[in-house]
């Protein structure tokens, strides 16, 4: 089995669509061992969807838009 | 040359109909994205006025130099390029961000470490690491993610938002900020490190966690 570095390597690889570098059949040998690994692949993972959620939770409020279409000359809609 | 009234006229009404279709065309490519401007302008700025403002001069700007832009290409690419070049002129110089972070201690931490460390504190049991993941993520709230997403210092912020969040690659993510690929790589990097590192923190201090 690779050791847990070789895997974050890989893992980073992954994440970030790296995929020249990327051996993913050692990275899912070693997630399929290695709880510790798994459970920061997890952390990561949820980590980045909370932030894609809540991050857009605040929509530009009616006003700004007002101001926007103002500025250009555009029409209310 | 003689200008009559009616070449003022023909000339008046074209430049009339090209000024209307060049503004439903900006309006049809940029409008539909001023919620997710005002998302990355809000997170850039850490309050909603300023957020406003960024992204009104956004569009002014991108109005202004629609001409530019290269129909086929990525809109709302493009739109960011501006968004942070105004952010980075105009706000940065406003509000300078004191230096909270401790660099060494990111750098010597590890999320993964931490983790095995806090398997073997408790219990061997392997679904304790499981469980750390669990317990640590159902106690955080949508607060407790934007403020150690805010705490992040700038320049790491932004590389981490539009990898993140926006999904961006480091090519596009390079072109947007007018940097190396490398030097995209290194912010990403050390924006999650530092990310990371406020959430156990915030996860150590209610007591999830033992860790040091």
């Amino acid at each position: 089995m690779s050791t847990c570095e070789e895997a974050f390597k890989n893992l980073n690889n992954y994440l970030n669509s790296d995929f020249a570098n990327l051996d993913s059949e050692q990275l899912e040998k070693h997630l399929a061992l290695c709880k510790s690994v798994c459970s920061y692949c997890k952390f990561s993972a949820e980590v980045t969807r909370a932030m894609q959620t809540f991050c857009y939770e605040k929509k530009a409020s009616p006003d700004l838009k007002s101001r926007i279409l103002k500025d250009l000359g555009l029409p209310e809609q | 040359m003689v200008f009559t009234g009616e070449y003022i006229l023909d000339n008046f009404m074209t430049e009339n109909k090209t000024d209307q279709v060049k503004k439903r065309e900006f309006e049809e490519l940029f409008l539909p994205l001023l919620d997710n401007l005002y998302s990355i302008a809000l997170r850039m700025t850490r309050n909603e006025k300023d957020a406003e403002d960024l992204v009104q001069e956004t569009y002014l700007k991108a109005f202004r130099f629609f001409h530019r832009f290269e129909r086929g290409t990525n809109a709302r690419a493009w739109a960011l390029t501006i968004l942070t070049n105004t952010f980075r002129t105009r706000y940065r110089k406003k509000k300078q961000e004191p230096a909270m972070v401790d660099f060494e201690a990111v750098e010597n931490f590890c999320l993964a470490d931490e983790m095995v460390k806090e398997i073997t504190a408790s219990d061997k049991s392997e679904a304790r690491s499981a469980d750390i993941v669990t317990s640590v993520l159902k106690d955080y709230v949508s607060d407790d993610i934007i403020e150690a997403l805010e705490s992040v210092p700038e320049q790491f912020r932004i590389a981490v938002l539009l990898s993140d969040v926006e999904g961006f690659s480091y090519q596009e993510i390079s072109e947007i900020l007018g940097i190396s690929v490398g030097t995209v790589k290194s912010r990403i990097f050390r924006g999650r490190k530092i990310l990371q590192k406020q959430l156990w923190e915030f996860a150590r201090q209610r007591g999830i966690v033992k860790g040091k």
